[in-house]
């Protein structure tokens, strides 16, 4: 890592004192933005592999979160604020991406069959659930995985999604309305 | 019977779906993204602060601009020059098959090592627009286009085959130095030449800069949905074997139903999920746990194909 002293001769040398002051500037902005993002790196992936159940995706998406954070990052006043700052733009570009999925539904498949389950597990239960959920939209999903993955308040999600918490609480239950008639049809007595 | 589960037997259920979904650490190349950040992030137009003097000459060069644009065009009584639209297929067609560009030539770009799509644009126009897209498909299955620029783009994409539209997508955003992928399909039953007319403006100057392409990619015949499959007969202490060929790839739901029990005569069930592999041959192995009789069982399979068609299919075996 290159010292502060050091960089400031560089940058007086070949720019100027106010060159030079941007660039010792820009180093120290990059530390900082660095050292806040890269703690929120695997969350926000885990995060958006939920909310896009494709791991592929979510890797572009944290990818494309983290270059609009730093784009942006001048315009956080307050750094305590950054993880929910950060998670927002995951959010955001998480439910873009789930809305340009209407175009074509595009599911690749895995390279290796999955071994064959026991038709009696639990196993079974789970599959059903990840269909269920798969059928939510864009806007019903991320709350429910915001809401029982990440477990959080609804007044946080509200703040993340940018929506008043009376819109999470019934998108919630357009969730789960929507959840529950779904496992019923898939035989949820049989399945339990 | 079936029946809705209640809320809190919802909620539990979510709850425990998400605990049991394994936890991810983020892969190599995203931890590298911090390492290629651009120098200088772009500062917003509030953290920028103008002497007053500084902001009204600024405002008047504003002024001069856009009196500059509006009146001169009228003064010389001619039309703006509006960019070619619709170009022949065949131009995209030979730029796509011949040319090959790095992805940003005038400004750094940021390398993703594990994109699921790896461009190799090419650029399309005099505007610094870069596409890669899928210049063959099945009817079938899907197609990507990823487009990308040093500019941020706003576009929208039509799959036409000129007599027919298949589908439209508006507002597909580029930002800058990003490449953004679509995937993109026709009917089944099309085979033969389509296009991807995609129309890019730049962002920032959206009526400068409009341009539009029809990029061409061949589409051949869906292939018929067909499933091999049987159940040898067995005896009921020897487990099973459900051995099937698909002819695409999917994703589907096995069923068998045992013969039904003498004392009771109700017939038990037992299902299984397995993944297709268009030709692949492929076995669910799985004991049955108890068979509660001998004769007749059924087997069928529900499957879900790449582009979301239900395929079905049903045989018998006997249990021994």
């Amino acid at each position: 890592m290159k010292s502060m002293a050091h960089l400031t001769a560089v940058a007086e040398r070949s720019q100027g004192r106010e060159g030079a002051s941007a660039i010792v500037a820009d180093e120290n902005r990059r530390e900082v933005f660095g050292a806040l993002t890269s703690v929120e790196l695997t969350p926000a992936y885990n995060l958006a592999d939920r909310i896009l159940n494709d791991r592929g995706e979510a890797e572009d998406a944290v990818h494309e979160a983290v270059l609009r954070a730093w784009t942006g990052f001048d315009n956080l006043k307050d750094r305590a604020l950054f993880r929910a700052w950060f998670t927002r733009i995951v959010v955001n570009i998480c439910r873009d991406k789930l809305r340009r999925r209407k175009i074509v539904r595009f599911e690749p498949l895995g390279d290796i069959d999955p071994p064959a389950k026991d038709p009696f597990e639990h196993g079974l239960m789970r599959e059903a659930i990840g269909r269920a959920i798969d059928t939510l939209s864009a806007e019903q999903r991320i709350v429910v995985v915001l809401r029982f993955w990440n477990d959080l308040p609804v007044n946080d999600i509200a703040r993340i999604v940018g929506i008043p918490a009376g819109t999470v609480k019934w998108r919630l239950h357009a969730a789960g309305k929507h959840l529950r008639a779904a496992l019923g049809d898939a035989g949820w007595e049989d399945s339990l | 019977v079936k029946r809705r589960p209640t809320q809190q037997e919802l909620e539990e259920q979510l709850h425990s779906y998400f605990a049991g979904t394994p936890r991810l650490s983020a892969p190599p190349s995203l931890l590298g993204v911090l390492d290629q950040l651009p120098d200088h992030p772009a500062a917003s137009p509030s953290s920028v602060r103008y002497p007053v003097g500084l902001r009204l000459a600024a405002a008047g060069l504003v002024a001069v601009a856009v009196v500059a644009l509006i009146g001169v065009p009228m003064l010389m009584s001619k039309a703006p020059q509006v960019p070619p639209v619709g170009k022949s297929p065949s131009v995209g067609a030979s730029a796509a098959a011949s040319i090959g560009h790095p992805l940003i030539t005038s400004q750094p770009s940021i390398s993703r090592s594990q994109s699921p799509i790896q461009p190799a644009p090419t650029e399309i126009g005099p505007s610094g627009i870069y596409v890669d897209y899928s210049q063959s498909i099945r009817a079938d299955q899907s197609g990507s286009l990823t487009v990308s620029s040093p500019d941020t783009l706003q576009c929208s994409v039509v799959v036409h085959s000129g007599a027919q539209t298949f589908q439209a997508m508006t507002g597909f955003n580029v930002p800058a130095r990003t490449a953004q992928s679509v995937s993109f399909g026709v009917n089944d039953s099309f085979a033969g030449t389509a296009y991807l007319k995609l129309t890019c403006a730049h962002a920032n100057e959206p009526s400068r800069s409009k341009d539009s392409w029809d990029l061409p990619f061949t589409v051949t015949a869906a292939r018929a949905w067909s499933l091999q499959a049987a159940i040898a007969d067995t005896h009921a202490a020897d487990g099973y074997n459900f051995g099937y060929t698909s002819s695409v790839d999917a994703t589907c739901t096995l069923l068998i139903t045992y013969p039904a029990d003498t004392a009771t005569a109700v017939a038990a069930t037992s299902t299984a999920s397995f993944q297709a592999r268009e030709g692949v041959p492929g076995i669910v192995a799985n004991p049955i746990p108890g068979s509660p009789a001998t004769g007749s069982a059924t087997w069928h399979t529900t499957c879900v194909d790449g582009r979301g068609k239900t395929h079905e299919d049903t045989g018998a075996f006997g249990i021994l």
